[in-house]
């Protein structure tokens, strides 16, 4: 009898492969106390792409399992699942992505595309602030009086990023239900209060990258907490930043006070916090990505990990940068480069790898639904 | 900190200078070992037979240990006391356990979970789902190959220097003292100094010479489960200075594997776990036992079994109705609409396998004497036939029908070197080596001489390699 499956890759393509490895997956096991994706495997006799999308959303990469894995390269059967994941999840992000766009124009690819939406984004800030002023000149915009409505009057900032919101946020949300059709497969059950809860608990504390107690084998196969610290800061830097914006909002609507405001206030001690978080997250991340073990990961997928990072790396820079400099004569400038990257950024949202958040979310809650329906423990 | 480069290993300074303790192999026993020597402030080094992602030997296939402990716990579904495990030891291996060794064994095995803890491994915490093993064992998280790769970190905390390729040809004996080893690094030989050496490079179960006196030319078709350089140089070596075997010659653990698995290496995914629920035929399309004989999960009679067979090639066939009562195996089974067909794709002969599956189905009559379970004895068998089957006798008739060719594979044999309590190596005269000492595998027929208990590896060499450990680093401080 041949044995073409029993070493090396498949011949055919990303499902046989991930068929192929799974598979020896479940017929080893060792791997279960690390995170659910294992003990999920076991409940998915007969894999279906869905199930290959729930699996890979599932893992957090903590790369436990490469590591304990007797079967990971140089051993013949080449078990690799952290890279396997990966690259489920970006045939995800591709899926997903040609529902918006057949195929992105390469002008609008990597670098230079985001370079570009912040470019148009600018041209439409502009534009809008031009037609809102109407005939009246640009008022002096530096002082310590200095508004931000007076580089970009208020009616079209608020235009512009609620339009830009209003279609990202639908967009994504149309994903998010497709993703989620998807892993359920034809699953019936209905989702109780606690599982929601315990899901927003997992996701909050970042559960599956504590690797089970072990930590997360990276950026080599050190266990080490150092991941899921910078990425926690990211997580909780960014709703701070969203709570600075929401507080704004209140003290300008609800209290009248206008802006700018004082360093010791609600809304600028959120930002300052929230935006030092996500830069020592970010750059945390960079610094932990550029070190890592290659072997277990999915080189295109990187690429556009580093995207993601350096894209909310510069947001929260030049967020902080406008107010260090509010009242220097560069805040104009700085002001309308930090908000275009932020319209830029709410506009390249669905293509972007920041959906990461609402796949694992869907997946992880998938999970404790399962589970709940067979009264199993948490993993 | 990132993984050692295979090149950057061999200096002069490494090779050129005397050692206080030798450890031959990097696994479970040897890592403990190295740990204990250095505990005491000896300059210890490594011999890694295999490359940087091979290593850690025969540990890298394991994940249970059989410790004893008081009370049910994390790990734990209840107490496990040192009578039951000595109880359970003597079960298996009958009278001729080494009584003073394997008491020793049990008793330190109480301290060896939180020692694992201490020195980076983690456990697995008890799931939901019963396990058969839950009261007495507990799991490594992750497996061999993470409590192989805490031990290493902790090495390397402690400053102790590991070589990989390092084959460890022979011992340097002169008198009853050894003076060193001839170790072979990335092909060049080299004589390293050292006061004392600890031997814990596995057991023979890779060696083809003791396959082939086992089996015969047969060997040939027995897979070994574990990694392939289990061939027992340095347990030869110490025969061939003088040293005591222990455990029974031709005594071996095997359990059915995947006819197509690699010949070596394959552990754990490649077991098949059909057997019960299934009908074996050999080779000519006829039955041949009582599959429904032992309980699931009783896997070394059967690899025992197999090792008979012409061909030591069986083939498990299975219908629909009970594929997914058991772990499915690794590869596709094989797969077909009809008895003839399945036959026919494993090249058996085509009339002999239907009358054997229809005289089968014939035996079976239903007459409500249980439902199948496959979790116990459930009495399903068939009548009138021979040989019968006892349990799980369920019709073969619903397509599709899944068929594996199975074989025997080799999970360890239980020869080696005979020790002391102190782990000295006894000598076939009656005397003992005053600086060698032994470690897991390569000794565990000390305590198993004949038999199998899970768990019972990763244990004696936690045991054993703290008692070697130790002792190789006490040795080291007396001057030659």
């Amino acid at each position: 009898m041949s044995t073409p499956e029993l070493a090396g890759k498949a011949a055919g393509g990303l499902f046989e492969e991930a068929e192929r490895q799974l598979r020896i997956c479940n017929a080893c096991r060792y791997c279960d106390g690390y995170c659910a994706v294992f003990t999920s495997l076991e409940r998915r006799p007969r894999l279906t792409a869905g199930d290959l999308t729930q699996l890979a959303h599932l893992c957090h990469d903590c790369r436990n399992c490469f590591y304990a894995c007797m079967y990971s390269p140089p051993h013949a059967f080449a078990v690799n699942p952290p890279q396997l994941f990966s690259a489920l999840r970006r045939a995800t992000y591709d899926r997903q992505r040609r529902t918006l766009v057949k195929a992105m124009p390469p002008a609008l690819r990597g670098w230079h595309g985001t370079a570009a939406v912040t470019v148009i984004a600018a041209l439409l800030l502009l534009a809008a602030a031009q037609l809102s002023r109407g005939t009246q000149p640009p008022t002096s915009v530096h002082g310590s009086s200095a508004s931000p409505y007076s580089v970009i009057p208020y009616a079209a900032l608020v235009t512009l990023v609620l339009i830009a919101s209003a279609w990202s946020a639908l967009t994504m949300l149309r994903m998010a239900r497709r993703h989620w059709t998807e892993i359920r497969g034809s699953a019936t059950r209905r989702l109780g209060w606690a599982v929601v809860l315990q899901t927003v608990a997992d996701a909050g504390q970042l559960r599956y990258l504590k690797g089970g107690g072990a930590g997360c084998a990276y950026p080599d196969q050190e266990p080490a907490p150092a991941r899921r610290r910078f990425h926690a800061a990211i997580l909780y830097g960014f709703a701070a930043l969203l709570l600075s914006t929401v507080s704004a909002s209140v003290a300008q609507h609800l209290l009248g006070a206008q802006p700018p405001y004082p360093i010791a206030s609600v809304p600028v001690g959120l930002g300052i916090a929230g935006g030092a978080s996500v830069v020592l997250g970010c750059s945390g991340l960079l610094i932990l990505k550029a070190r890592m073990d290659t072997v277990p990961a999915d080189a295109r997928m990187t690429a556009r990990d580093y995207g993601l990072l350096v894209t909310l790396d510069l947001l929260a820079v030049t967020g902080l940068l406008t107010l260090a400099l509010r009242d220097t004569p560069a805040y104009a400038a700085v002001l309308t480069a930090h908000l275009s990257l932020v319209v830029a950024a709410i506009l390249a949202a669905p293509y972007s790898k920041i959906l990461h958040a609402v796949y694992r979310f869907l997946s992880i809650l998938e999970d404790n639904a399962e589970r709940a329906a067979r009264q199993l423990p948490a993993s | 900190m990132r993984r050692t480069r295979d090149s950057d290993q061999v200096t002069n300074s490494t090779l050129g200078a005397r050692w206080d303790v030798l450890v031959i192999g990097g696994g479970n026993a040897g890592l403990v070992a190295a740990i204990s020597a250095r505990h005491l402030g000896r300059r210890v080094l490594v011999l890694e037979r295999a490359p940087v992602g091979l290593r850690g030997g025969n540990t890298r296939h394991a994940i249970n240990i059989r410790c004893v402990h008081r009370t049910a716990g994390a790990y734990n579904t209840g107490s496990y006391l040192n009578d039951d495990f000595l109880s359970d030891l003597h079960t298996v291996a009958g009278a001729q356990t080494d009584a003073e060794l394997a008491a020793l064994t049990v008793m330190e095995s109480e301290s060896v979970p939180q020692w694992a803890s201490d020195h980076g491994v983690h456990w697995q915490p008890l799931s939901s789902a019963a396990r058969q093993l839950g009261r007495t064992n507990r799991l490594v998280l992750g497996g061999g190959k993470a409590l192989v790769n805490a031990y290493h970190a902790t090495l390397a905390q402690m400053g102790v220097k590991v070589l990989y390729n390092a084959v460890t040809q022979d011992l340097l004996i002169d008198g009853d003292r050894c003076t060193g080893a001839v170790v072979d690094v990335e092909g060049r030989a080299f004589e390293l100094a050292a006061r004392a050496v600890v031997c814990a490079s596995g057991g023979c179960a890779a060696d083809q010479d003791w396959l082939r006196q086992q089996w015969g030319a047969s060997a040939a078709n027995c897979h070994v489960r574990g990694t392939g350089y289990n061939d027992g140089t340095v347990l030869r070596a110490l025969y061939a200075h003088g040293a005591a075997p222990a455990g029974q010659a031709h005594s071996f653990h095997a359990v059915p594997v995947d006819a197509r698995s690699p010949r070596f290496d394959g552990g754990i995914a490649t077991r098949i776990d059909s057997i019960p629920f299934s009908i074996l035929l050999d080779r000519s399309g006829r039955r041949f036992c009582d599959e429904g004989d032992s309980l699931p999960k009783r896997y070394g009679a059967w690899g025992q079994a197999l090792a008979g067979l012409p061909g030591q090639t069986a083939y498990s066939i299975w219908d629909a109705k009970v594929n997914g009562a058991f772990r499915p195996p690794m590869c596709r089974p094989l797969q077909a609409t009809s008895i003839a067909s399945l036959a026919r794709m494993l090249g058996l002969d085509q009339r002999t396998v239907c009358r054997t599956v229809a005289s089968y189905n014939a035996s079976i009559t239903g007459t409500g004497t249980g439902t199948f379970d496959p979790s116990r004895k459930d009495g399903l068998c068939t009548i009138g036939l021979h040989p019968p089957k006892s349990n799980w006798a369920q019709r073969i008739d619903q397509p599709p029908f899944y068929a594996v060719a199975i074989r025997p594979g080799v999970t360890f044999a239980n020869l080696g070197a005979a020790v002391t309590a102190q782990a000295n190596v006894k000598r076939v005269d009656g005397t003992v080596f005053a600086n060698v000492f032994a470690a897991g595998e390569i000794m565990a027929g000390n305590i198993l001489p004949t038999g199998y208990l899970a768990g019972l590896g990763l244990t004696i060499a936690t045991v054993w390699g703290r008692i070697a450990g130790r002792a190789a680093g006490a040795a080291a401080s007396v001057d030659a």
